[in-house]
């Protein structure tokens, strides 16, 4: 018994020690340089997308020209402002951007790009982008993190030298579960056994110029899959490590820069080929930019408090775990899409889509086609039209405008063919079911017919 | 544990062996390859969109010359000409209806003046005004006053005998020559669109030809195969909700007929306005118009899945089928014979379905990688 409590003892204090020296680890100081090269980058990425955004008619498309929009559940106090004020939100983003980028009054420019491009995009989950999530992440986190060490206007009033470890690794594992777990999502049939969506996407780029030939070619498809799904699974972890980070790099850059060649993706290749220098060594800025560009007289640690490590663990563990909470229910997710947003799932699914409603007057029952396009724009019916809760937020804009027009308010039932990934279509909801009726559910949706793989 | 370069380079190199291993087994070795998109988008624009467009140019100049003859020489059979040729007229347009995209929709003036639906009361009542009658007069008219729909209020009137309507352009000649100028006026505005098709400086039938390889307007092939399919999917789209449900009433609640909503009211051209979108349709996806054949879309489509082209081939027919069944002019016939309208119209929902679904699925237009997964 003696024996056993001493063991138990010993393991507990070898448990303490290793924490120990993993907090101590973590809290150790690292040069801040890379991290302020890292915030320049964020924020001169964020306002040429701003500009890019604005150059192509988005603001308008978004915001100005649709008459509804799908809020996120919870979130229907969130609604675009009127007319040219959208255009205001995308200026001060743009100048919130730009002041992140050279470093003046960082975390507050952090804060403000991250409540104004976060609020753009909350205001309609028609325009749910990946990226767009993964960008309100990093400046909510530019916004709490000490990033304006280097290479900033306020290292001249109050610069620092270095950060504590975890600053840098809580960026790194940001970015790294990106890819993580876009490999993760990756590991299933379509994509694996049937090259799919990509065989489908390849083919349409025969114009690729000199390998155009071979991307429409099946077995193309295959290798690509499965390159990709390895990469993804493994780059982060690769970047992570100093001998084969050159190596992994170099797979970003080629990755990313052929996705935005054949994909038509816009900034999220030069976001992630950017921003994935923060995982090489933390001084590598002083090494490749004048030395004038740094303070010299900075050398002091930057302040953090101590229970900082903590929240940022319990950040990430919260980001490992969440992606992952369409598990807990039944069903595919690629089809019911429970749980798809916010998980890093991309590329896997080609769905198109065919959603036909009607309203039907409870006191008569007769019954009227709904012109969805007297609703929504051709994009946000595209994308309503495969996506379960958008489906039934619709059904319920319908009975809500027909009440507002002194109606009673209808059952509304909808007819829905999608096609995913190649197949046959098939009826992704029960059209007996009253969706206007239909509560908000947490997670499986029962009116969502089963998927056809 | 230490991995090393050389390891990790072996580990991808056996995971791309391994792919490129199950993607040889799992594709049959004769299989040819896959039909070249560019080809298919040069094709629909210089045998389907660049000649329709020429056509209908031909076709409004012939207008125009059998309205001017009825200016000046009304009689039943000038008369019985010029409906004839605002028929041929009409259906050559809308053909095009399934390829709106490009100058007819950029210039979405000149488009909305050739097609959009007629005052019918405010064009009477300027063929018996007053007012300056120019070709600057015409020009600051409302599109609901010109355009087809305007010229054909002035040459049809099934409420009166064709002897009446005569004598309404032999009096006085304003209507006849509100007419002319109507018609100089659409013949001007459809040959601008067919130009920009076709020449120098805009060239979009070239543009579209040359998507991803030089042209201007489309970086990529796949933009190209994206505009004509989602012009396909709206005109499929425009058939159902605008020419079909409106009339039948269908899209409210009690449902209550609108004849006065039918396309081409006064010629009862409405049934052939629809057969034309449908005509145009089939078109652009078979890559066929009159004899010129080219590679079809419908290739593309069946090499993804082949289930999409058959179904979509047939929902075609049927819907072709269904529309030549209304019996009787639509405007009666949505009142009096509103199971072969909702037939047709049940037809049609059947082709847009299955563009909006499994031909964009097969082919990658959907919103897919995009849309959901980058800006």
């Amino acid at each position: 018994m003696a024996a056993a409590v001493s063991t138990r003892d010993a393991s507990r204090s070898g448990g303490v020690s290793v924490l120990a020296r993993i907090e101590e680890r973590l809290r150790a100081p690292v040069d801040a340089a890379s991290l302020g090269a890292y915030r320049v980058l964020l924020g001169t990425l964020v306002f040429l997308a701003v500009v890019r955004h604005w150059a192509k008619g988005g603001i308008a498309d978004a915001f100005v020209v649709p008459t509804h929009f799908f809020a996120y559940d919870g979130l229907s106090f969130i609604r675009p402002l009127p007319g040219a004020w959208m255009y205001g939100v995308y200026a001060t983003l743009a100048a919130a951007a730009l002041s992140l980028a050279v470093g003046w009054r960082s975390r507050a420019s952090a804060a403000v790009a991250c409540v104004l491009f976060t609020y753009a995009h909350l205001c309609d989950k028609a325009n749910y982008l990946n990226h767009y999530y993964l960008v309100s992440i990093l400046l909510g986190l530019a916004a709490l993190l000490p990033l304006a060490g280097a290479l900033s206007v306020d290292s001249r009033r109050d610069g620092f030298a270095t950060v504590p470890t975890w600053v840098l690794w809580l960026v790194r594992f940001q970015i790294g579960l990106v890819y993580f777990y876009g490999g993760v999502g990756k590991l299933e049939s379509d994509w694996l056994f049937r090259a799919m969506p990509l065989r489908i996407w390849l083919a349409a780029n025969g114009d690729f110029p000199v390998l155009g030939p071979i991307l429409r070619w099946p077995e193309t498809a295959f290798v690509m899959s499965w390159l990709g799904a390895a990469f993804d699974l493994s780059v982060a972890w690769l970047l992570c490590m100093r001998r084969t980070r050159l190596f992994a790099y170099a797979l970003v850059v080629t990755f990313h820069v052929m996705t935005a060649r054949l994909f038509q993706i816009g900034m999220f290749p030069w976001v992630m080929i950017a921003l994935t220098l923060v995982f090489f060594d933390p001084s590598w800025p002083r090494r490749v930019l004048p030395a004038r560009w740094f303070d010299a007289r900075a050398t002091r640690r930057a302040s953090v408090p101590r229970w900082g490590l903590g929240v940022a663990a319990v950040w990430a563990a919260f980001q490992a775990v969440y992606p992952l909470r369409s598990h807990l229910w039944s069903g595919d997710v690629l089809w019911t899409e429970d749980g798809y947003r916010f998980s890093w799932r991309v590329m896997l699914t080609e769905k198109a889509g065919s959603a036909e409603f009607r309203a039907t007057d409870p006191r008569t029952g007769q019954g009227r086609l709904v012109r969805n396009r007297a609703f929504l724009t051709p994009f946000q019916e595209k994308m309503m039209a495969t996506q379960p809760d958008m489906i039934r937020a619709f059904a319920h804009m319908i009975a809500d405008d027909a009440e507002q027009r002194g109606e009673p308010r209808p059952r509304v039932t909808a007819d829905v063919v999608v096609t995913l990934n190649g197949r046959p279509p098939a009826r992704l909801v029960d059209p007996a079911v009253d969706l206007a009726a239909e509560p908000l559910r947490l997670g499986r949706t029962p009116w969502v017919l089963s998927s056809p793989r | 544990m230490n991995i090393t370069r050389r390891e990790m380079l072996l580990g991808l190199a056996v995971l791309g062996a391994a792919g490129a291993g199950i993607g040889a087994v799992a594709c049959k070795q004769d299989t040819p390859p896959p039909p070249d998109r560019g080809r298919i988008l040069a094709d629909i624009s210089s045998l389907v969109i660049v000649p329709t467009y020429a056509d209908a140019a031909v076709q409004a100049k012939a207008l125009d010359d059998a309205v001017a003859v009825l200016r000046d020489a009304p009689s039943g059979d000038s008369l019985a000409k010029a409906r004839d040729a605002w028929k041929k007229a009409r259906r050559a347009w809308k053909i095009s209806d399934a390829f709106l995209f490009g100058p007819a929709d950029d210039l979405s003036t000149t488009g909305g003046i050739i097609d959009t639906a007629a005052d019918i009361a405010k064009v009477e009542e300027l063929a018996v005004a007053d007012s300056p009658l120019d070709a600057a007069a015409i020009n600051r008219l409302g599109a609901n006053l010109r355009g087809f729909a305007g010229i054909e209020v002035l040459l049809f009137d099934p409420s009166i005998d064709d002897g009446a309507l005569l004598a309404k352009f032999t009096a006085g000649g304003r209507r006849g020559a509100l007419a002319a100028l109507l018609a100089t006026d659409l013949r001007t505005k459809v040959e601008a669109v067919a130009t920009a098709w076709s020449s120098p400086p805009t060239e979009y039938g070239k543009a579209l030809s040359q998507a991803g390889r030089g042209s201007a307007v489309y970086a990529a092939e796949r933009q190209g195969v994206d505009a004509v399919v989602n012009a396909l999917i709206a005109a499929a789209e425009v058939l159902i909700a605008i020419q079909l449900a409106k009339p039948l009433g269908i899209d409210k609640t009690p449902a209550v007929p609108a004849p006065e909503l039918v396309e081409s009211p006064r010629s009862d051209a409405s049934v052939d306005d629809l057969l034309a979108v449908l005509d145009g349709i089939e078109m652009v996806y078979l890559g066929q118009r009159g004899d010129a054949k080219g590679l079809p879309l419908a290739d593309a489509v069946a090499d993804r899945n082949p289930s999409a082209d058959t179904t979509l081939r047939t929902s075609l027919a049927s819907a072709k089928t269904a529309v030549r069944a209304i019996v009787g002019p639509l405007r009666t016939a949505v009142v009096s014979q509103r199971d072969s309208v909702i037939a047709a119209h049940t037809a049609v929902r059947e082709v847009k379905r299955c563009l909006a679904s499994e031909v964009a699925g097969a082919l990658g237009t959907s919103v897919g990688f995009g849309v959901t997964d980058g800006d």
